[in-house]
């Protein structure tokens, strides 16, 4: 191990991880929008001056790899960096995810030299689009998307606000005083990077922590060279396909070429055999289709390896110009990159690992951001009828099934590895002039399997007084999460409204919809399970079933398990004679299809 | 081990009630070892043992107590501190419990916040609730958020639920309603029906045990509490039986999480206040121990066998947190001494990552077959045979009840060594390193993080292996003073013998402070003030006693994470919104005077004042320490071994002064202070260690 010291190497890391994670604490106290304080849409990260991400603690996936693009429009942009400076950096064409993701850049100087730049990403209740939600399907350029952009402007010089830009913001953006809150949350969490990476560099001398950061993205490399070493060879094509809708009759193929190879310990991912973009909202920018194939081989291999650029080094992303799941061609929208077309590309990759190579990867979670996670508005005559417009967090999306685990109920979405909160009802309806009427696990929805995916949930929720418009963008809906290896796909998401006299009417799968008081919007969902549910162990079925996950008939015809009597009853018994019978049986059925 | 303490005259006369014996009593049960400090009210000394714990704990304690040389009869005042209920939560050890909840809501404890604790981890299991989603029924009723009521409680409903739970032979029911924090009445209501049909269920209602916002956390808090109550009054009765039996006459006083003591008769209604009441005594000792030595801010260091437990004292005052939990997912969210546990203690195995890194912990090799040096099997080298190979650590514990094999040390090491391409010496020099490097980034954790400076503070080490490292890690945090207290085996169970009765009360109250009437939220305080003397006056303490405290938990309008500002009684409304906007400015870096401050809560701390131990100054003496013994030991500081003199702790008098390099041994700890350190014995006979040459 070179000549740096192998101790210090692991302080400085884990000092840089920790200058993160005060950063994100910041920002979570402090935040003003539900979406920071309550979700945690947010993520910050440390990036070196020469524009390597090093580190990124508990940021989301798809916000924190490819960081590195946003500090390198601020290098190329600016010749003139200095202390005290700032940056507002949104624009998807210059590196950033979506619009809505507003990141704060600021770059760090140690002895007259540019040595790191702290960033704070954090999705915004608004971003000035041309309705109110942060998510535009189907806007066709981003013209119709009408989000404010910034590539990489000053927002501070010598630590004092750049007025016209904040004034810029304030004028266009709905919701003027919360977003200036969360600015200044995110300014704080920034600033408090930049003094820790100070009094850090300070302490070790900039020699010393210039040394480190070659050390360290070695070291971590060196860990990513591992893991690849102890991989099967091989080369696979996957394919997904995200939900039809307006533009896109037949809904949005992907492809996904993975090819291993351990001698060389290189991964690459190649996106480049992808559709055009599309005039529509949904294509990825060129940082969401990089993070998202790249999230999903680290959920198929060893969690413990560091995510910086030295084990990016192993992974090669090859993307096309013009792909819907590549480098965006302006002026198409990349307004929903973040999400849908994005976690198709997580589950995708990491479906297709696990088809491909036993024991790895993971079958597919479920995607969307449907109605339990639209983004609702209108007025609250509580409040003199001023507006609120934001993003609900109430679904909680049904997981993916692993090779020794079953899916979780936590497992919040795709894009974000359960780091997202789920909102308080109690605190929604407070805040909130809405009722949430229920918030339940939903029978007989889990993909089946040996590991079976988590069941998805029910959520209803609604205005109280006054018409609320709900935006969502549902996926799942014609193609449920798939399973892998004999696994069972997840039941499809369904968007539904709940009449005022408690009948149900389905809805379209991507919308805005207004409702009326005493109407309820609805999302179910589900997640994909792993290997032949008729080798899932019998007890396990029995679980299920008492605990309504599962029904009666839906044990004996997908999981072949027979019971003494079908009666919900602590002493439900397992017939192991006619469970393996039941078994044999299925067994057959399935050869003969 | 005999250490000497005279009791404060004007407290002596207090909680009259109790005062049948002179000696009070307090037992600290962990998971090894039963701790025991006594303190005999009518010479002023104080005596503590040592004993294993034993499989009913109960045993332990009544064992130990005998072992000190104690007779029940004589004893005014017991005071205890138990992991049982922290044990039962880890191994789930729980009598069959339900949960009674608001028609579609049963899975919000199951469905959580929609998170995992690790982000990249694919392959980690959840831990289910701790009451299975069959035990979870529903009932139709439904209040609104300001408590209003939407639909009325359907009785039958809880009548027919109440009838389920009865054929499935409940222990325990947890009453959850959406929104009772607003309006307890359906809860309430709920839980007098289930009584009615279900005579001597433990019941827990949210609106009571936790009535706050934030229906996963309280309804997580109510479960908790609802498990923990049939085992926690099972065991204080027990306790309590037996004690009594032993010629005890008073109530036994239960540690709880955040700090105070409570009767059995409390701890039985809120038995999850005891969830981390093992791992408060701890903090509480380091900050009398550093509140003592004239210090306001300290890092409580308990560094044992194979964790280490640590603690911040912030002006005076243990650090508390309302984010406690012991499976990730379950929040218990009563105020509870904020201690951070790490695996990082002498018995933790140092090893090798696959990129050839280093690692230490959290993997511990126990106290059987414990460290390589103990010659019970294991060949893996610990932090013990790292500071046994330096020489840090002499060849006999325990005054030579145990002696170390040293050859097996430096086996072990070596054998690590060539993997990381270092030889023996600096192979044990790594390894110690990279634990006090995890340990120095946990103190981070709960001190930079927070945005206090670790400079500011004191660092207080005990626990069975805090002294060795106690140097060390003040160096790489840059803390000024160490202070390792005159018994560091057992200064946990010293912490029982200073708390308080203590209790939380809050009250939401949501109000804009710009324009909240004041005498309003005057009237609020008084309100919780009245029903805080109340408890503590239940509990025999006499109202001289009492100190009450208030806080506000305010926020800018839109957060919803509040800071929590002390403010006087009566209130200025003006200074506490000037004192959040200066805190929030401290932690979060910028304020906002031209925002809308929120007024969320309201909280008053109830303190019923115990009579502490007040101990012993010794006199300063002159005399010169003398060395028992030579030994060579490698430092930091310096690349060979140095002849450096061993003291025996027992030996040195007050006012003494030892120059590092030098090693202090006593019976349950050994002190390290290296090169260009200080130790100086004071008065109460704490070592505080100081840096004296500025640069190595």
């Amino acid at each position: 191990m070179a000549n740096f010291d192998p101790v210090l190497l692991s302080v400085i890391a884990n000092r840089l991880d920790s200058i993160v994670r005060e950063m994100e604490n910041t920002l979570l106290r402090s935040g003003r929008s539900a979406v920071l304080n309550m979700a945690r849409d947010f993520s910050c990260a440390i990036i070196t001056g020469d524009n390597r991400l090093i580190a990124s603690a508990e940021g989301l996936p798809v916000h924190v790899i490819g960081m590195e693009y946003l500090a390198e429009a601020m290098t190329d942009l600016h010749d003139d960096l200095a202390p005290g400076d700032a940056f507002l950096h949104n624009d998807p064409y210059l590196g950033n995810t979506h619009a809505a993701d507003h990141t704060i850049l600021v770059p760090v100087f140690v002895e007259g030299k540019h040595l790191f730049t702290a960033a704070a990403k954090a999705h915004q209740a608004d971003c000035g689009n041309a309705r109110p939600t942060t998510y535009m399907p189907y806007a066709r350029d981003v013209y119709e998307e009408g989000a404010l952009i910034f590539p990489a402007v000053r927002v501070h010089r010598d630590y004092e606000e750049v007025r016209d830009i904040i004034r810029m913001c304030q004028r266009r953006i709905r919701v003027p005083d919360q977003w200036y809150g969360d600015f200044l949350a995110q300014v704080g969490a920034a600033r408090i990077g930049e003094a820790r990476l100070t009094e850090l560099s300070e302490k070790y001398g900039a020699d010393t922590i210039e040394r480190f950061i070659e050390e360290w993205f070695d070291y971590s490399e060196r860990r990513m060279i591992h893991v690849i070493e102890h991989l099967p060879a091989g080369t696979i094509v996957g394919e997904g396909r995200h939900d039809p809708f307006g533009p896109v009759p037949d809904g949005i193929p992907i492809t996904v070429k993975i090819t291993v190879d351990p001698e060389d310990a290189m991964v690459e991912l190649d996106l480049t055999d992808n559709i055009d973009c599309l005039a529509a909202g949904v294509n990825e920018s060129r940082t969401c289709a990089m993070n998202n194939v790249m999230t999903g081989l680290f959920n198929s291999i060893d969690p413990d390896i560091p995510h910086n650029a030295g084990t990016f080094r192993r992974v090669r992303v090859k993307l096309r110009e013009n792909s819907v799941v590549g480098v965006p061609r302006f002026p198409h929208s990349c307004s929903v990159a973040t999400t849908n077309v994005g976690e198709r590309l997580v589950v995708t990759t990491q479906r297709t690992f696990a088809d491909a190579w036993e024991g790895y990867g993971l079958a597919e979670g479920a995607c969307g951001i449907g109605p339990g996670f639209a983004v609702v508005s209108g007025e609250d005559r509580r409040r003199d009828g001023s507006p609120y417009v934001n993003q609900k967090f109430l679904g909680s999306q049904g997981g993916p099934a692993g090779p020794d685990i079953d899916g979780w109920l936590t497992y919040g979405n795709a894009v974000t590895n359960g780091l997202m909160f789920r909102d308080s009802v109690e605190i929604d309806e407070q805040k909130y002039p809405i009722r949430i009427d229920e918030m339940r696990i939903r029978e007989d929805s889990e993909g089946a399997g040996y590991r079976r995916g988590a069941p998805g949930t029910r959520v209803t929720y609604g205005p109280k007084w006054d018409t609320m418009t709900a935006a969502y963008v549902t996926d799942n809906h014609h193609f449920p999460p798939q399973g892998t290896r004999g696994g069972g796909d997840g039941a499809p998401s369904i968007a539904f409204k709940v009449l005022v006299d408690g009948s149900e009417v389905s809805l379209e799968p991507i919308a805005q919809v207004d409702l009326a008081p005493g109407e309820l919007l609805g999302q179910l969902l589900s997640g994909g399970g792993y290997g032949d549910p008729l080798e899932r162990e019998p007890e396990l079925v029995r679980d299920d079933v008492l605990s309504r996950f599962v029904s009666f008939e839906r044990a004996r015809d997908v999981y072949g398990v027979v019971f003494e009597a079908e009666v919900l009853t602590d002493v439900l018994t397992v017939v192991a004679k006619l469970t393996a019978a039941r078994r044999d049986e299925l067994q057959v059925g399935e050869g003969a299809q | 081990m005999v250490f000497s303490a005279r009791l404060s005259v004007d407290n002596s006369a207090s909680m009259e009630e109790r005062l049948v014996g002179t000696l009070r009593v307090a037992v600290d049960v962990g998971g090894t070892f039963t701790d025991i400090c006594v303190m005999d009210e009518s010479d002023g000394t104080v005596r503590v043992a040592k004993v294993p714990s034993t499989p009913d704990p109960i045993d332990g304690v009544i064992e130990g107590v005998g072992h000190a040389g104690v007779d029940f009869k004589d004893v005014a005042l017991f005071s205890h501190g138990t992991t049982v209920a922290t044990n039962a939560l880890i191994t789930r050890k729980l009598p069959r419990s339900a949960m009674v909840t608001t028609r579609g809501f049963r899975d919000v404890i199951e469905i959580g916040r929609g998170t995992k604790d690790d982000l990249w981890d694919a392959y980690k299991d959840v831990a289910p609730p701790y009451i299975r989603r069959r035990d979870r029924l529903e009932v139709s009723e439904r209040v609104d958020y300001s408590g209003n009521v939407l639909k009325e409680l359907d009785e039958g409903d809880v009548r027919r639920a109440a009838a389920i739970l009865r054929k499935r032979e409940v222990e325990a029911i947890a009453v959850c309603f959406v929104n009772s924090y607003a309006n307890p009445d359906h809860e309430i209501r709920a839980k007098e029906i289930l009584e009615e049909e279900l005579p001597g269920l433990a019941i827990s209602a949210s609106s009571q045990i936790l009535p706050e916002i934030f229906e996963h956390e309280r309804f997580s808090t109510t479960v908790a509490n609802a498990v923990l109550s049939p085992l926690v009054s099972g065991y204080v009765e027990r306790l309590g039986a037996r004690l009594t039996a032993e010629g005890y006459g008073g109530d036994a006083l239960l540690l709880h999480s955040g700090g105070g003591v409570m009767t059995p008769k409390l701890a039985s209604k809120y038995a999850v206040r005891l969830a981390a009441s093992g791992i408060a005594a701890g903090a509480i000792a380091a900050r009398h121990v550093a509140v003592t030595c004239g210090f306001e801010n300290a890092i409580g260091l308990d560094m044992g066998g194979t964790s280490t437990d640590i603690s911040l004292v912030w002006q005076g005052r243990e650090r508390v947190t309302r984010d406690w939990f012991v499976e990730y997912g379950y929040p218990i969210r009563f105020p509870s001494i904020e201690v951070l546990t790490i695996g990082a203690g002498g018995g933790s195995l140092a090893w090798t990552d696959p990129a050839g890194a280093l690692r230490n912990g959290p993997q511990s090799a126990g106290a059987d077959p414990g460290p390589a040096c103990y010659g019970r099997g294991n060949t893996e080298p610990t932090n013990t045979d790292a500071n046994v190979v330096l020489g840090r650590l002499g060849e006999e514990l325990i005054g030579g009840a145990m002696s170390l094999d040293r050859r097996l040390a430096e086996e072990a090491v070596e054998r690590l060594g060539e993997r990381v391409d270092l030889e023996r010496v600096e192979a044990a020099r790594a390894i110690l390193r990279v634990a006090n490097a995890n340990m120095a980034d946990a103190v981070r954790l709960i001190s930079i993080r927070r945005g206090y400076d670790p400079r500011d503070f004191a660092l207080v080490v005990f626990g069975g292996a805090g002294a060795l490292h106690g140097a060390a890690l003040a160096e790489e945090l840059a803390i000024p003073t160490v202070i390792v207290p005159p018994n560091p085996g057992i200064t946990s169970a010293l912490g029982c013998l200073l708390v308080d009765i203590r209790h939380d009360f809050a009250i939401m109250h949501l109000a804009d402070a710009g324009t909240a009437n004041a005498q309003a939220v005057e009237e609020e305080f008084q309100r919780l003030d009245i029903e805080a003397r109340e408890r503590l006056e239940s509990e025999g303490v006499p109202p001289e006693q009492i100190t009450l405290e208030r806080l506000i938990d305010m926020r800018y309008v839109g957060q919803w994470r509040s800071l929590s500002v002390s403010v006087d009684n009566p209130l200025d409304l003006e200074a506490a919104v000037d004192l959040f906007h200066n805190e929030h400015e401290r932690e979060y870096n910028y304020r906002r005077d031209d925002a809308g401050v929120e007024i969320y809560q309201l909280n008053v701390r109830a303190i019923g004042i115990a009579p502490k131990p007040e101990f012993k100054r010794h006199a300063i003496s002159g005399d010169e320490p003398v060395p028992e013994a030579m030994r060579s030991v490698h430092f930091d500081e310096a690349d060979e071994a140095v002849q450096t003199p061993v003291y025996e702790r027992g030996e040195l008098p007050a006012g003494a002064t030892i120059v590092g390099p030098a090693i202090i041994d006593q019976l349950d700890a050994t002190t390290v202070v290296p090169p260009g350190w200080s130790a100086e014995v004071d008065e109460w006979l704490n070592l505080r260690m100081s840096k004296t040459e500025v640069a190595r």
